[in-house]
């Protein structure tokens, strides 16, 4: 029997890149839970795309022994949480299952946006705050200077904080007692009615799907009938166990415990992370609090490139959708590109990754449409309707009024770029509501701006203009009204639908401009002339022309030759599989994508 | 308009002389320069090739030819005795009467009034004159060994040439003038010649050439300036009476040729010598091509055990008809395609010939090209392909059968 006092339940907030996923692989190696030939970088970063962009989407568990220098034989429970806003609910329920919170700060970095914004989430949640200085190895190390910020900025001690380099492993000793002094063990009782807190789940092909939990109240045993107490399904518990890496199976999950659920339950959407699990037979009187349906704010469709191919990318979603309970689809279909599926995701990131793991993991060749945000639209009959696909954008005639989805953006800044970062959002729309000094350096502004213009290009423009050091983090605060028009695209004459967009009507003769020419960039000559147009109802407000292909043909072919010319040729042909034919025009996958970048080359 | 209706001609007999002078930047053909080879190796080398063109025409139950080519590398650079040997022993292979057409290859360097002699009185009918062009600094970028005095000089002497006379000329070349191509082409056309290949200077893999380009050493013509060279070319080409029919063979009426015609017919060849390719149609309709080695040593050694053999299935042998024939102005042979493979042309590509039927003219056997199509052939080519590939379910594309 595990004694909750000897349980510590923490996490590791911090800002991208400064650390974490490293930190995390110390603390395995460190606990000798995993062979060390079977070490990998990153070990609880599953996903290829999570290595290689250095960030975690799923939210993983380890259970890691200690002995501590008082003898005693503790569980560290690292919960790893996603670091990126677009999972920031996930990140809210990961850190509401621990008591203690470690701030990783980059050494040379300093406090970010998100160092701030996930001190906040983890101060609402009551979590025993640890800052830790991570990379103090560098050469830019500046130890002294991120004390200060941590007394300054974030009204924790500074002295405290502890100075790591999770890559040599310098501190490490010293970070594992300090979490066993620091953190306070699990409160809640083993006797009283169970209630746990879903974080997290994943489809197992051989298990179903993992519910990762923390208990917080009473026991979850195999044979028990559970109940999701917001959703309402009662499933009966097959295997309950902790995670080592690998799936450690156990005889019950009691208070204060990490682990996971195996329950019959067939597909990730069939559990809602935030929900409470307690005994459907001894059920607990109240859910644990903070539940909220997730909602997606990003909107695009997903074609297959050939349209034969329908059937199996149908196939790919459904698989896909059993690992991410985000992904939100229904079938939609275009005049352009034939039936594919209208996508609601959490923000752009999500909908790179998803577009990332049909193309890599599903081999899937794709298009996307323009990203949009939901337009909440009032008409003239005094209904009101969300719009979030160009193709239900009722008639102008019927509409009365229009709104747009706005956020509070947080950006902190070292001063030498703020001049530049306020034209930048004031050119997005934004509205500044706040200035502070966080010190003689660094400036912390808040802007409300509307979502729309946060999807195209914000944050590389964020970046560039600040040439790195600016930081974003935001929260979607409601629909302010918005002047809207629905902007088409013709190719010679004809309109795409998959290339329509909703627009903000005074930017919209700029962004049909910028459209038009990114698609001459993107078409190759044919061989008849290729008008590419921008139109606003009827009236066209953009154009550009492809010239015709002057000449296209292989040079000389005499008897000698005629297995190579063929074999030119379907090189060629595999080349223009590629293309997505539109009426006579082919157009490259890029041509799909350019209507997303419209900004790229104007620096 | 189109050309007058030829009869059609073939079989055809190709031998490939692998020897040169010096190899140029450009080129990708086998050859190998004369001065490193071996004594008596292109005298075997040649013996060789007549032993295995007979030896071909057997096993393709070919027993005379209709038209002969021989080509290189540069046949005119062999020494006397082995270039009379070796058309001797070709002549022998010809129908009674003789070659409907014998066409030699020819480089300026090697082309004087002997050997010139020595075709005429062989019964060599037609000179193909690697002439390439006039401008020295273009060609000498390019890569091109023979100068440009050989070249003027060697179409002088073939206006003494009593038979038909084709000349080479190349498009595309580093800093290549409009007006002199349409010099060079007037200067070919005032030595006699009634036909006249002019083609884009190609970048092949491997060559000196590619790597110039490569490395920014050479820049060769922007799309804009080579559209002026082939604007030059027609209106040349116009005032001189040639006419394209194919897309990149220009001839007065009358004087196209016969042996490549049969090539872009898919009708039967015998290719003897280094690197040369045989082919004939299969029962099955597919294509049975042989293809020669190109190591001197194994083909002296035992030119049949080491060729490769190709077995191409029907459909892909009915694309290539398709991708030859569109590349004359005589169009497809409906009636030929139907009786070889079983489905007539319009019924494999219905969508594509609808798609592009303001580039398509009635040929006098089926569907043709536009001149205009010629330049854009290979997007109409691609259609072909994804087409016939939907629709030719009743065309075999697996291994051919037996010959």
């Amino acid at each position: 029997m595990r004694d909750p006092n000897h349980i510590r339940n923490f996490c590791i907030i911090a800002h991208i890149d400064h650390g974490k996923s490293t930190l995390a692989d110390r603390f395995i190696q460190m606990a000798h839970i995993v062979d060390d030939r079977k070490f990998q970088n990153q070990m609880l970063d599953n996903m290829d795309i999570e290595r290689e962009r250095g960030i975690t989407i799923k939210s993983q568990a380890v259970s890691i022994p200690y002995t501590a220098s008082d003898g005693i034989n503790y569980t560290l429970n690292l919960v790893d949480t996603p670091g990126h806003v677009d999972f920031s609910y996930e990140v809210s329920r990961a850190i509401s299952s621990c008591e203690g919170a470690i701030l990783l700060i980059d050494a040379s970095q300093g406090v970010e946006a998100q160092t701030l914004s996930n001190m906040y989430m983890a101060l609402e949640h009551d979590l025993e705050i640890l800052p830790v200085i991570n990379k103090i190895d560098m050469p830019a190390a500046d130890v002294p200077g991120v004390r200060d910020q941590i007394s300054h900025d974030l009204g924790l001690d500074g002295d405290e904080a502890l100075a790591v380099s999770a890559k040599l492993g310098t501190g490490l000793p010293e970070l594992f007692e300090a979490l066993v002094r620091r953190f306070p063990p699990p409160r809640g009782s083993a006797e009283k009615p169970a209630r746990a807190l879903i974080f997290d789940s994943r489809y197992d092909p051989f298990r179903g799907v993992l519910v990762h939990i923390r208990v917080v109240d009473g026991r979850i045993r195999p044979g028990d009938r559970i109940l999701l107490m917001n959703t309402g399904a009662v499933h009966e518990v097959e295997e309950v166990g902790f995670f080592r890496i690998e799936l450690s199976k156990t005889e019950e999950l009691a208070a204060g415990d990490v682990g996971y659920v195996v329950a019959g339950i067939k597909t990730v959407s069939d559990v809602r992370v935030g929900d409470t699990i307690t005994n459907a037979d001894v059920p607990a009187e109240e859910p644990l609090p903070g539940f909220r349906e997730v909602k997606p704010v990003v909107f695009s469709s997903i074609y297959p490139m050939d349209t034969n191919d329908y059937d199996e990318l149908k196939i790919a979603m459904e698989k896909l959708k059993l690992n991410d309970a985000s992904l939100i689809y229904d079938k939609d279909n275009s005049v352009a590109l034939g039936f594919g599926f209208r996508c609601g995701f959490l923000g752009l990131l999500h909908l790179e990754v998803v577009q990332e793991r049909l193309e890599r993991e599903f081999d899937q060749s794709i298009i996307m449409t323009a990203p949009s945000v939901r337009y909440k639209i009032l008409l003239k009959n005094g209904q009101e309707i969300f719009v979030d696909n160009p193709s239900e954008y009722p008639d102008p005639g019927r509409i009365e009024t229009a709104e747009e989805p706005f956020i509070k953006a947080q950006i902190i800044t070292p001063v030498a770029y703020v001049g530049n970062l306020i034209s930048l959002c004031v050119q997005k729309r934004g509205v500044q509501t706040s200035f502070t000094h966080l010190d003689e350096k660094r400036v912390e502004m808040i802007f409300e701006m509307p979502l729309a213009e946060v999807l195209f290009d914000f944050y590389d423009k964020l970046k560039s203009t600040s040439r790195g050091y600016a930081s974003f983090d935001y929260d979607v605060i409601g629909y302010r009204p918005s002047e809207l028009v629905k902007l088409d695209i013709l190719i010679n004459g004809k309109p795409v639908d998959a290339l329509s967009q909703l627009v903000f009507k005074p930017g919209a003769y700029e962004r049909a401009r910028k459209v038009c020419e990114r698609l001459q960039g993107a078409i190759s000559r044919q061989q008849f002339k290729i008008a590419i147009q921008g139109a606003i109802g009827g009236t066209i407000i953009a154009r550009e022309t492809v010239n015709p292909l002057r000449k296209d043909v292989l040079a000389k072919c005499y008897g000698g030759d005629i297995t190579r010319k063929r074999k030119l040729l379907e090189k060629q042909k595999e080349g223009k599989k590629r293309m997505k034919s539109v009426g006579d025009v082919d157009l490259p996958q890029e041509a799909f994508l350019a209507v997303l970048r419209t900004n790229e080359d104007e620096q | 308009m189109n050309p007058p209706e030829l009869a059609p001609h073939g079989p055809g007999l190709y031998v490939h002389v692998p020897y040169c002078a010096g190899k140029c930047g450009y080129c990708a053909f086998h050859s190998r320069p004369l001065g490193l080879c071996p004594a008596r190796e292109p005298e075997r080398i040649t013996e060789a090739a007549l032993r295995r063109a007979r030896s071909l025409a057997e096993r393709f139950g070919v027993r005379e030819f209709s038209t002969a080519y021989v080509g290189g590398g540069t046949p005119t650079a062999l020494p006397s005795p082995v270039l009379m040997s070796l058309l001797s022993g070709m002549r022998d292979l010809a129908a009674r009467g003789g070659f409907a057409e014998w066409t030699v290859e020819a480089n300026p360097e090697s082309l004087d009034p002997d050997t010139l002699g020595i075709l005429g009185d062989a019964g060599v009918d037609r000179i193909s004159l690697g002439f390439q062009g006039g401008q020295p600094d273009p060609l000498r970028r390019a890569g091109r060994n023979a100068g440009v005095t050989a070249g003027i000089r060697a179409l002088e002497t073939c206006a003494s040439w009593g038979g038909r006379l084709s000349v080479d000329l190349m498009v595309g070349l580093p800093g290549q003038d409009p007006r002199g191509l349409e010099a060079d082409i007037a200067r070919a056309a005032a030595a006699g010649a009634d036909h006249l290949s002019i083609y884009q200077l190609t970048v092949e893999e491997g060559t000196p050439l590619e790597t110039a380009v490569r490395e920014g050493a050479v820049r060769l013509p922007s799309e804009d300036e080579e559209a002026e060279l082939w604007a030059a070319v027609r209106e040349a080409c116009g005032a001189s009476g040639h006419l394209r029919y194919e897309v990149s063979s220009w001839a007065r009426p009358g004087a196209e040729c016969l042996h490549n015609r049969n090539y872009w017919k898919g009708g039967v060849w015998i290719g003897a010598g280094p690197s040369a390719v045989s082919s004939a149609p299969l029962p099955d309709g597919g294509t049975l091509r042989i293809q020669e080695t190109r190591d001197h040593g194994e083909y002296l050694r035992d030119p049949e055990a080491f060729a490769e053999e190709e077995r191409v299935p029907p459909g892909t042998a009915a694309f290539e008809i398709v991708m030859t024939a569109f590349r004359t102005r005589e169009g497809l042979d409906s009636g030929a395609f139907r009786s070889r493979f079983g489905v007539s042309p319009e019924d494999l590509l219905p969508e594509t010939l609808a798609k592009w039927k303001d580039l398509l003219e009635s040929g006098p056997r089926g569907p043709a090209p536009s001149d205009r199509l010629l330049d854009v052939l290979n997007p109409f080519l691609l259609d072909c392909m994804s087409e016939m590939e939907r629709r030719a379910a009743g065309i075999p594309h697996g291994p051919g059968g037996p010959l």
